[in-house]
């Protein structure tokens, strides 16, 4: 069954004008991975440890395929139709989340820059638990964390404990907010009912100046 | 008839214009229908009005020009003479008293406006900043005491277990200064209100209530006079006044 190709955003969409203004630049950051253009399943189990560490990064990460790397610096090339052909948006992401646990949330799409096609995949921080590996594979190992780390453009798992201080802050602070959202439901719904000022206030409309 | 403006019957507007005191009481949690009818909201307060010094607080009449019951509330008023007052009983429990200043009624050669501009000349003070007015101690430490045992009969018709808030404003006072009202006893300071309108409230456990009604008039009372600049009414003579006041 032929794959269906990830849809195109809208040049106007967030998502799209972050791509094309990423490829404007071409700059290399830990949330930013090009890839040359290449099949899907030559590139399954970069894009799947690279979802998995962006998922883990802060604000999530963008991969683009069509940018090659030479020697004179990454050049945009677009991903050629035959390749393009291979990228099946929903494919994809059953591919990452075979591996993610929890799941990874990604947008998978083409971009079209100077009439160039790009998949970009927008992957999403994590929800509120860290992602980790929960499968083994030839790549890697059931229960590695991967993770983008500081002053590095590349994927792995943490070397030091400050390499995962970065992850453990960020997923204590999603922590600390569903605690204070959940303890603010949690007293509306057993806390004694407050002062209702408000609706004496109300009863007593035009006699409040007395 | 209604006036526009504020819901108040057409005889009792004028007391927005006046010195007036106001009480509000509530239970700390709103029901909106803590009194089934609004009927019943009249029985309420008058099983809440308490009698003092030959008048009744709130003063509740069943004659039909001074009463009306209304979806939510029962309302009464008087407007007679230096007796101008309106009340109104919600069915939430919500409890609403204002009354003009019997002060307020007062000719500039009374008893009491001349006893004030003595007080005055007496103190040294300038002819502008001579008494606009003036609040008799007892008859505002009557006001501020029965409040609180109206709070408190609320709070049993209502048995009412937390908190119970009592809320008052001394209005339209500005310039007005204290006065014992009472010509074998005088006041030895000049104690002048600065301010237009003062405002007391606070929330308490209807437990404590019952315990110390008359001990928060006291408190409540005390910040009243010290708003005048009164600061320094010892115990016996607030007890000397409540005692008076509710005589």
């Amino acid at each position: 069954m032929a794959n269906v190709q990830p849809s195109r955003l809208p040049e106007s969409s967030p998502l799209a004008q972050l791509a094309i203004g990423t490829l404007d630049t071409l700059i290399e950051v830990r949330a930013v991975e090009y890839k040359r253009s290449e099949s899907f399943s030559s590139l399954e189990s970069h894009i799947i440890k690279t979802s998995m560490a962006m998922a883990n990064l802060r604000d999530g990460g963008l991969i683009i395929i069509g940018v090659a790397r030479q020697p004179s610096g990454l050049v945009r090339t677009g991903i050629s139709a035959a390749d393009l052909n291979t990228y099946d948006a929903d494919v994809i992401l059953s591919a990452i989340n075979k591996y993610a646990a929890p799941a990874v949330d990604a947008v998978v799409a083409t971009v079209e820059h100077k009439k160039e096609d790009y998949v970009v995949i927008f992957i999403e921080e994590f929800s509120a638990t860290p992602i980790i590996c929960a499968k083994d594979s030839a790549w890697g190992n059931a229960g590695s964390i991967y993770i983008r780390p500081r002053g590095f453009v590349e994927t792995r798992t943490p070397r030091s404990g400050q390499e995962l201080d970065e992850l453990i802050d960020l997923a204590a602070e999603k922590r600390a907010a569903r605690m204070i959202r959940q303890h603010v439901s949690l007293s509306a719904v057993v806390s004694p009912p407050q002062p209702s000022n408000a609706a004496y206030d109300r009863e007593i409309a035009g006699l409040e100046n007395l | 008839m209604k006036d526009a403006t504020n819901g108040m019957p057409s005889d009792v507007t004028q007391i927005a214009e006046l010195p007036h005191w106001r009480t509000r009481i509530y239970p700390q949690t709103y029901e909106e229908n803590r009194i089934n009818d609004s009927v019943q909201c009249l029985d309420v307060l008058e099983r809440v009005s308490v009698r003092s010094a030959g008048w009744r607080y709130p003063f509740v009449s069943r004659d039909r020009d001074r009463f009306a019951i209304r979806k939510n509330f029962a309302e009464a008023w008087i407007s007679s003479g230096e007796y101008v007052e309106f009340s109104r009983q919600y069915t939430s429990g919500q409890f609403f008293y204002v009354t003009a200043l019997r002060e307020a009624f007062l000719s500039d050669d009374s008893e009491p406006i001349r006893e004030a501009q003595e007080l005055a000349r007496l103190n040294g003070i300038d002819r502008e900043k001579w008494p606009t007015g003036v609040v008799s101690i007892v008859r505002l430490m009557r006001l501020v005491s029965i409040a609180f045992m109206n709070a408190q009969r609320l709070a049993d018709e209502f048995k009412i277990s937390d908190d119970i808030v009592v809320d008052m404003r001394l209005a339209n006072v500005a310039g007005r200064v204290l006065i014992t009202g009472d010509p074998m006893r005088e006041l030895d300071e000049y104690y002048q209100a600065t301010e237009s309108n003062i405002d007391y409230d606070v929330s308490v456990h209807s437990v404590d209530l019952r315990a110390n009604t008359l001990r928060y008039g006291l408190e409540a009372t005390k910040h009243f006079y010290s708003r005048f600049t009164w600061l320094d009414p010892t115990e016996f003579v607030l007890q000397g006044l409540q005692d008076q006041a509710l005589a």
